[in-house]
């Protein structure tokens, strides 16, 4: 047994030195990234055009599923100084790490390159990663919201895509698609999915003229107080709470709503570019795009991703170089034709690896025209928590009974606090 | 004698009675057991539906067609093979050094006496109530200053600590229950403590050893956390990483986590199977389940 033991010890050595073994080289830049398989592999592809074009860096995947396991990471790998080279980071994320004055403005480098043309960039993606006046993460993407349709569903109820619409257009075509079909008085297609996030009820707020918080650059509170931000707010839950075009909670918890979007049973849903590779892979399912309704405006919810450095990084030339690439005429198209986002480079995002002829959506362009009418939420470190507590109280509102009034007042409590936190910087 | 008639006075009672003690006794049985498989075998039925349908509106038992591509494309899609291997790898070697290193802990907090053994099983209380989370930075620090980080070998430290406080409390529980007279017997015919431990200790608690191996297999093949906080290349990836790729798969491809996680599954439902002897010998009562 002690030999055993002692042999153990050993064998768990040797293969930690294994797992260790060959780690160190001096051009070898860590990219930390979080997506799905197909994500993933894009990446793999992306690194290898790479390495084949610069033999003398090597780039380490450091690939992780959902972008909250990436966050926890970083956190951790920030704290024990030890962060990857370059990392991928969504903008609401990425303010914990703006504001602790860990990152490497890449702003300035990207002036300098020969090979990365800062116009060509769209501004409000760019917007979205530059805190305090300097742009500290270069994007990768540049998402909005939109309304996923189904397309026989649309037909079945004598209803055309809509090009534009108001909010009364918007419900009066959710009422029409949702349906008992088989008659037992319970309803088997919703018209209407939306999940009741801040996320997903903010653009709403915007459509009325309303805001979310006080100050986009310096905020201090959210101000879902005004009459614009109520009657947005009283919009959003009359939808489940009044209208019952969205299922209810326990319809919600049995089938969630993209699941009940690919089988049928829901005739629109409010998604970001994400959920596009999915769908293309359901045979037989006829979908498409919309805009968001508007109200006095137009307005959607940014989503985007960009590269990002650490300041503590000492391989900053390498690395920049594969940032280069990446966001490059060659990099940059390998990404987009995962079909999963919408390319910040406007060159990219008007070619065909964006919008790929023959396939569905039949109408991508909705992506880009909505561009101008994007919003965003400020860059704060504490963004990822307010909004983990706002979820909380958007989703007791629109399922539940209280008054719709009251739940700007319950989110500027909640999350009050949380403004309030000093920057560590 | 009366013996001869007491035989058949008394049987005739106590077998219906015995009988269906142990009809309710298996059909108890019988519920659980379907109540614990019933989840596996769903799992294991929808692994075999085609990937990229639409799912099923209601409970599809038998998925039409029957086919083995969600299982192909969980191992193509990602690593999951090698991936197993790797922690088949981490969990050989975790299981065997935390089971020595608790039994250690355990054998020397029971062979204590009064305050001394009280003190130590309320320190080992103690550090199960310690949250894990709030190690995560002390831990990644010290590997980190170590050179460690990238390695197995912080998923492999908490063996050297015997994996988890509570597999300690069970050796030192189990430990008590053997007679003093036994141990005390083999010290005087010269046995040092490693000897009493090996020959005499151990053999008597096999029951335990058995849950402490499946327990501590399972807590380092379930690992999430740590393999995410310090594996850093790929090639070096454990199971539990490579089924949360496929859990980002979207709900039309949910045969695919499902085989993933029936394939991560079976090595687990595999060693309980083989283990499972040892938890229903007659021993259990110097074991862990108690007398």
């Amino acid at each position: 047994m002690d030999r055993a033991l002692i042999a153990a010890f050993a064998l768990a050595l040797a293969l930690a030195a294994c797992v260790n073994g060959g780690a160190a080289q001096a051009t070898e830049v860590t990219l930390s990234v979080s997506g799905d398989p197909a994500e993933i592999q894009a990446f793999r592809t992306l690194i290898a055009a790479f390495e084949d074009r610069e033999p003398s860096i090597r780039i380490r995947l450091d690939a992780v599923a959902h972008p909250g396991d990436q966050v926890t990471k970083l956190a951790i790998a920030f704290s024990g100084a030890r962060p990857p080279d370059l990392f991928i980071m969504n903008f609401r994320r990425f303010g914990q790490f703006a504001v602790k004055g860990v990152l490497e403005p890449l702003g300035a480098r990207a002036d300098t390159s020969g090979r990365l043309d800062l116009d060509d960039f769209y501004p409000q993606a760019l917007d979205a990663f530059s805190f305090r006046g300097e742009q500290l993460c270069l994007p990768q993407n540049i998402s909005t919201q939109v309304v996923y349709l189904n397309e026989q569903l649309f037909a079945d109820a004598g209803i055309t895509r809509p090009e534009s619409w108001d909010w009364e257009m918007f419900l009066d075509v959710a009422r029409r698609l949702t349906r008992d079909t088989d008659g037992d008085g319970n309803t088997d297609v919703y018209g209407l999915g939306l999940p009741p996030e801040l996320i997903t009820l903010a653009p709403f707020v915007w459509q009325n003229g309303g805001e979310v918080v006080d100050d986009l650059e310096m905020p201090t509170r959210t101000v879902l107080l005004d009459e614009a931000a109520i009657e947005a707010m009283r919009f959003f839950i009359e939808l489940r709470r009044v209208h019952k075009v969205a299922p209810s909670l326990p319809e919600v918890a049995a089938e969630d709503l993209e699941t009940r979007f690919a089988s049928g049973r829901l005739a629109m849903l409010i998604e970001s570019r994400r959920f596009t590779p999915t769908l293309r892979e359901i045979p037989g399912l006829e979908w498409d795009v919309a805009p968001l309704p508007q109200n006095v405006q137009q307005a959607t919810m940014l989503h985007s991703d960009a590269y990002c450095m650490a300041k503590s990084s000492t391989l900053k030339e390498a690395a920049f170089r594969f940032v280069e690439f990446a966001l490059g005429p060659e990099g940059a198209p390998i990404i987009a034709r995962t079909g999963r986002t919408v390319p910040s480079l406007r060159s990219v995002a008007e070619s065909h690896a964006f919008l790929t002829p023959g396939q569905k959506p039949e109408h991508p362009r909705v992506w880009l025209d909505q561009i101008q009418f994007i919003h965003r939420t400020p860059i704060v470190g504490t963004w990822n928590e307010i909004e983990d507590r706002a979820d909380v109280i958007v989703e007791e509102w629109f399922y539940g009974q209280e008054r719709p009034e009251a739940l700007g007042v319950e989110i500027d409590i909640a999350t009050r606090e949380l403004f309030a936190e000093p920057d560590i910087s | 004698m009366t013996c001869g008639n007491v035989p058949r006075m008394t049987i005739p009672a106590p077998v219906p009675r015995h009988f269906a003690r142990r009809a309710a006794w298996t059909a108890t049985a019988l519920v659980a057991s379907a109540l614990f498989l019933f989840p596996l075998v769903v799992m294991v039925l929808g692994s075999l539906r085609l990937p990229g349908l639409a799912p099923p509106s209601e409970l599809e038992l038998i998925p039409d067609p029957v086919t083995l591509e969600g299982w192909r494309r969980a191992f193509t899609l990602v690593p999951l093979a090698r991936s197993m291997l790797n922690s088949l790898l981490v969990a050989a070697i975790y299981t065997p050094v935390a089971v020595v290193v608790a039994s250690w802990a355990g054998f020397g907090i029971a062979q204590l006496r009064g305050r001394w053994r009280q003190l130590l099983v309320g320190l080992v209380l103690v550090l199960l109530m310690i949250p894990v989370t709030a190690m995560w930075i002390p831990r990644f620090a010290i590997f980190e200053a170590a050179g460690l980080v990238g390695s197995y070998v912080p998923l492999l430290a908490p063996a050297l600590l015997g994996g988890s406080p509570f597999f300690v409390l069970l050796y030192a529980f189990a430990f008590r229950r053997i007679p003093g007279d036994v141990l005390d017997a083999a010290r005087l015919e010269g046995a040092g403590p490693l000897h009493v431990w090996r020959r005499i200790a151990m053999p008597l608690v096999r029951s335990t050893t058995a849950a402490v191996a499946m327990l501590a297999f399972v807590q380092s093949w379930a690992n999430f956390i740590d393999p995410l906080l310090y594996l850093d290349r790929e090639s070096a990836y454990t199971a539990p990483l490579m089924l949360r790729f496929l859990e980002t798969l979207g709900p039309t491809n949910w045969p695919v986590l499902l085989a993933g996680a029936a394939a991560v599954t079976a090595p687990v439902v595999l060693l309980f199977l083989v283990m499972q002897r040892f938890f229903l010998t007659e021993e259990r009562g110097i074991g862990w389940i108690g007398r």
